[in-house]
């Protein structure tokens, strides 16, 4: 049944609010919320989105990308996700690697692929990007980037779920483009239903995530490109799978896992999410 | 003459290495259903349920008929 199908379900007394961020559909739920919760949280995201995205030049991570390896001052927001990203890199043993802008942009990622489409991929690709700690580097109110630049759009939804869920209600789901964290017992008190690769779960204060090639991929010069960078390689990864759905403890930890299980493939992707997924699924 | 004799010498030798591994090749067949090594690590968390391409569950999640209020998407 489709989320419209759940609205009508009588007695359920969901409050719901769909729109368009991050360049994605984003859709909070909640139970019980205080008045004007959804309209305040709509406008987070879209505030992230400003200040995170590499595509809109004004953005705080697009000043920061362009501070030409000084040491500048950053936002306590900005602040937290870069250092989400070095724990990303962390925590996905170098997979999931922030620092693959360059990469992108070679690939010819250069603008939302709902604005024109790529641009042309360039001849040469760039080498296998630097570990993230020798790029990055943050401290308390100030942040230094030292060659290549950064893209957050790997990480940004999953933390900002995680944050936004923990401060919306007690009893809410946060879906930022797929990414979600379902806070609280849900309608019926045993948890948030949620869709995970056609099964439906319950989930009560857990995250759900996916990743996938077959979206935001096109082709060029007759090769097939899409915007997952492997970091090994600098280039857009070659992987069995096509979309790895993963469980966990935190929409941003079911966000990393998904990626890098997707990089991983399907020889060791089960390996790698057993003990550190509650559910997943290789497709 | 000695170099003919080398020559024999060197061609016997390859000819008897060339035996001998066949014969440690043939009496030492792979066995195809013997576990890789290293062996893979086993995990702590419990065996999940499920086949190839279907969503494996842990004790930390359950599956339900309701029908979903959202779902995870690729995006």
């Amino acid at each position: 049944m489709s989320p419209e199908g759940w609205r009508a379900l009588p007695g359920s007394g969901v409050e719901r609010r769909s729109f368009l961020a991050m360049g994605s559909q984003c859709h909070l739920l909640g139970l019980g919320l205080e008045r004007g919760r959804l309209d305040w949280a709509t406008g987070r995201v879209v505030e992230a989105h400003r200040r995170f995205s590499r595509f809109v030049p004004e953005s705080e991570l697009s000043r920061f990308n362009a501070s030409g390896g000084k040491w500048v001052a950053i936002s306590p927001w900005l602040e937290e996700l870069l250092r989400a990203a070095l724990e990303a890199y962390r925590l996905s043993g170098g997979l999931v690697h922030a620092g693959v802008l360059p990469s992108m942009l070679a690939i010819g990622y250069t603008r939302p692929l709902a604005e024109g489409g790529p641009t042309p991929a360039a001849a040469v690709m760039p080498p296998p990007v630097p570990p993230l700690p020798e790029l990055l580097q943050v401290e308390p109110g100030r942040a230094r980037l030292r060659g290549g630049g950064i893209d957050l759009g790997g990480i940004v939804k999953g933390w900002l779920a995680d944050r936004l869920a923990a401060v919306l209600g007690e009893n809410c789901v946060v879906n930022l483009g797929g990414d979600l964290f379902a806070r609280g017992p849900g309608p019926q008190g045993e948890g948030w239903p949620v869709g995970v690769g056609g099964t439906t779960v319950l989930l009560r204060d857990q995250g759900a995530a996916t990743s996938g090639t077959w979206r935001r991929a096109w082709g060029w010069g007759g090769r097939r490109l899409h915007h997952l960078i492997d970091p090994r390689t600098g280039r857009p990864a070659e992987s069995d799978l096509g979309e790895v759905s993963v469980v966990a403890e935190r929409a941003f930890a079911a966000e990393v896992h998904a990626k890098a299980a997707l990089l991983l493939g399907r020889g060791l992707a089960p390996a790698y999410l057993a003990g550190r997924a509650c559910a997943w699924r290789l497709a | 003459m000695r170099s003919l004799l080398l020559k024999a010498a060197a061609t016997t030798l390859t000819l008897g290495v060339v035996a001998l591994s066949a014969r440690y090749v043939a009496a030492h067949l792979r066995n195809p259903s013997a576990p890789l090594q290293p062996p893979v690590v086993g995990s702590a968390t419990p065996a999940p349920t499920g086949g190839q391409g279907s969503l494996q569950l842990t004790p930390a999640v359950r599956a339900t008929d309701l029908p979903p209020a959202t779902s995870t998407y690729v995006s």
